[in-house]
């Protein structure tokens, strides 16, 4: 275990520049915060960043590939643009939560499969070093313990940084993590860690554990919602009642994945992009003929809870959630998605 | 290492550009043409191998791209076929495409009809509309001179609104001549100089009773159509295994990433189309 001042998270920052990594960090936008490039200004490591660090990966929009039609008829296709592999430099993402990193790991299940691998995501996966900062102190609407992970988990992360006492403890997770951190740094900037340290982690995560256990009978709720008769329980005639189907729920989401993709046009050439997409819209599922599976928000709002406790988990063995509680901080209605989980996790079907 | 494995690493959103070789006419009103078409890169077919039920995600540059059934068999060489039903943005574009015009291809995505359990068995075909078109890639197949006579008794029940709502009406004179097929052709009502039979699939279904023994059924058609051969076909003995249909969804990718076309934990591009009506029964009624 390594250890680094606080005080010096700048001068990490710099060392990785110098090593011509593109750092990404924590940066403010208007009201927000996000993912973006950092160095040369002071970082501040928010609680929680408001956007979710899968962008870094699966960005709103991207253009996946051109087109041109001027050779009419013959049409031709670059992807030359957008796939150059040294088009992405090496990235390091720092400042990134536990839960937005475990996020990631679900993410590569969907993009990463064995059959299928997105190409664009997999090559900013590959590229980028994952430095987590575990949580100090969970906040409100944090509910990581109950979905499986936690303030000090280190699922997804390369290396995981723990504050103690004006200070970081410096924990290489996997080989890509451990190799960044021979490469790059100076002694000056890392050190041994002594076990006072190690032990003042310990501790340090014992008392940060408990509030991100908001206690959110998630595991019974699965079970429930695996049900055979789950899908036609009357429950979901209240629970969705309140949503507006405004999607900034699944937006927000660390691990909402769905996408659309569309041709966009100038003159005889153009781009085929990729946006994001949201199963909270009713022309999400619309056929071309009118006909539409999930006609109401009612079938909606039941498509992202069961996709995310129960056919995600059917898929993948894992539930599509990390606890996070953007959506629930987030929401415009105030629709906790903890509510809706105990409400299922008390229902009895026989 | 990281970068070679990326350089071969296939992407699966990149089409393969292939030239409308031919269209045909198949509706009166127009709304259905066959597209045939080539690959302009003959090393496309190697990864481009399908067998009947499968699909490929087609684009015109500029409207998109829209999930397609494969309508010819694997058994015809060197060219791909789509019949294609003007509904929306991107049909409509393919519909104002001329011969040679290049379109782009990916795919083939899904599973395929259970040929193999097909295999030494009846085949019942139940078609209604466009809903032709998958069945008419396991038809060709099951009719191939080098595929026949793996497969005992082929029965053919197709129906469409009007006679100028038949798609495929070249085929189906084919299938009709030959001694090896029973074709059945049905419009909903009589219409001068129709002398075939008149009424909807599920009754005629009814009527002629195909014997459920040693057969299995597959339907495509309009979900209406669908509704109502189920239930016949059950009536009839034939058991939900071997009741097989295919099933469309709304979808962009095609590889079961974009998150839109799943019917409970099921993706219809990727666990299905094709599914049998014992996988419907255990999946929630969201189609």
């Amino acid at each position: 275990m390594l250890k680094m001042a606080k005080t010096d998270l700048d001068a990490f920052v710099d060392a990785l520049v110098k090593a011509s990594y593109v750092v990404l960090g924590p940066i403010q936008e208007g009201e927000a915060t996000k993912f973006g490039v950092v160095g040369g200004e002071e970082i501040k490591i928010p609680r929680l960043t408001t956007r979710p660090l899968k962008e870094l990966f699966f960005p709103q929009d991207e253009s996946l590939l051109s087109f041109d039609r001027s050779g009419t008829p013959d049409a031709s296709v670059d992807t030359s643009g957008v796939l150059a592999s040294d088009g992405i430099s090496p990235r390091v993402a720092l400042g990134v939560r536990p839960c937005d990193a475990r996020a990631l790991v679900l993410l590569d299940n969907v993009f990463a499969s064995d059959d299928y691998r997105d190409p664009y995501y997999t090559l900013r996966r590959e590229k980028t070093v994952i430095i987590t900062f575990a949580c100090p102190l969970p906040g409100v609407a944090c509910f990581c313990e109950s979905t499986g992970g936690g303030p000090y988990d280190e699922t997804g992360s390369d290396i995981l940084f723990v504050e103690v006492a004006g200070s970081y403890l410096v924990k290489a997770v996997s080989e890509k993590g451990k190799g960044l951190l021979q490469e790059v740094f100076p002694p000056c900037i890392l050190h041994e860690a002594d076990d006072e340290d190690i032990q003042a982690a310990a501790e340090a995560r014992a008392r940060g554990e408990l509030p991100a256990n908001a206690g959110v009978p998630i595991e019974a709720a699965a079970a429930i919602l695996g049900h055979v008769d789950a899908f036609g329980d009357s429950a979901w005639e209240e629970v969705y009642k309140k949503c507006l189907g405004c999607a900034v729920c699944t937006y927000l989401c660390p691990t909402c994945h769905c996408f659309d993709i569309g041709d966009e046009v100038t003159g005889a050439s153009g781009e085929r992009i990729r946006n994001w997409d949201s199963c909270m819209f009713p022309l999400f599922t619309l056929h071309a003929s009118g006909h539409n599976p999930r006609p109401s928000r009612k079938e909606r709002f039941r498509q992202r809870v069961m996709h995310k406790f129960n056919y995600f988990v059917e898929n993948n063995d894992c539930m599509a959630c990390v606890g996070c509680g953007r959506c629930v901080e987030n929401c415009p209605v105030n629709l906790d998605i903890r509510q809706v989980l105990t409400t299922f996790a008390r229902r009895e079907l026989a | 290492m990281v970068q070679e494995t990326l350089r071969d690493m296939k992407n699966p959103y990149v089409p393969e550009l292939a030239k409308i070789t031919g269209i045909t006419q198949e509706t009166e009103a127009n709304d259905v043409k066959t597209f045939r078409v080539e690959f302009c890169d003959l090393s496309a077919w190697e990864s481009f191998r399908y067998d009947p039920g499968q699909f490929a995600e087609v684009s015109v540059f500029g409207a998109g791209e829209a999930p397609i059934s494969i309508t010819s068999s694997p058994t015809q060489k060197g060219y791909l076929e789509f019949s294609v039903k003007k509904v929306g943005q991107v049909t409509t574009a393919l519909h104002y495409a001329n011969e040679g015009t290049v379109i782009g291809v990916r795919g083939p995505y899904g599973n395929t009809f259970p040929i193999n359990e097909m295999r030494g068995n009846n085949v019942l075909f139940i078609g209604g509309g466009i809903g032709l078109a998958p069945l008419r890639s396991l038809i060709t197949y099951v009719l191939s001179r080098e595929h026949r006579e793996e497969f005992q008794d082929v029965r053919i029940i197709y129906g469409a609104r009007s006679s100028g709502d038949l798609v495929f009406k070249y085929e189906l004179a084919t299938w009709g001549k030959r001694d090896d097929v029973d074709l059945v052709v049905i419009i909903d009502r009589p219409e001068d100089g129709w002398d075939g039979r008149t009424g909807f699939v599920p009754a005629v279904l009814k009527e002629v009773a195909p014997c459920p023994e040693n057969t299995i059924a597959v339907t495509c058609g309009p979900p209406i159509m669908i509704k109502y051969v189920l239930p016949v076909l059950t009536d009839l003995g034939f058991s939900p295994d071997r009741i097989v249909t295919t099933l469309e969804m709304r979808m962009k990718c095609g590889i079961g990433m974009c998150g839109r076309c799943n019917i409970g934990s099921k993706y219809v591009c990727r666990h299905g189309p094709v599914f049998t009506l014992r996988q419907l029964m255990e999946m929630p009624q969201e189609y």
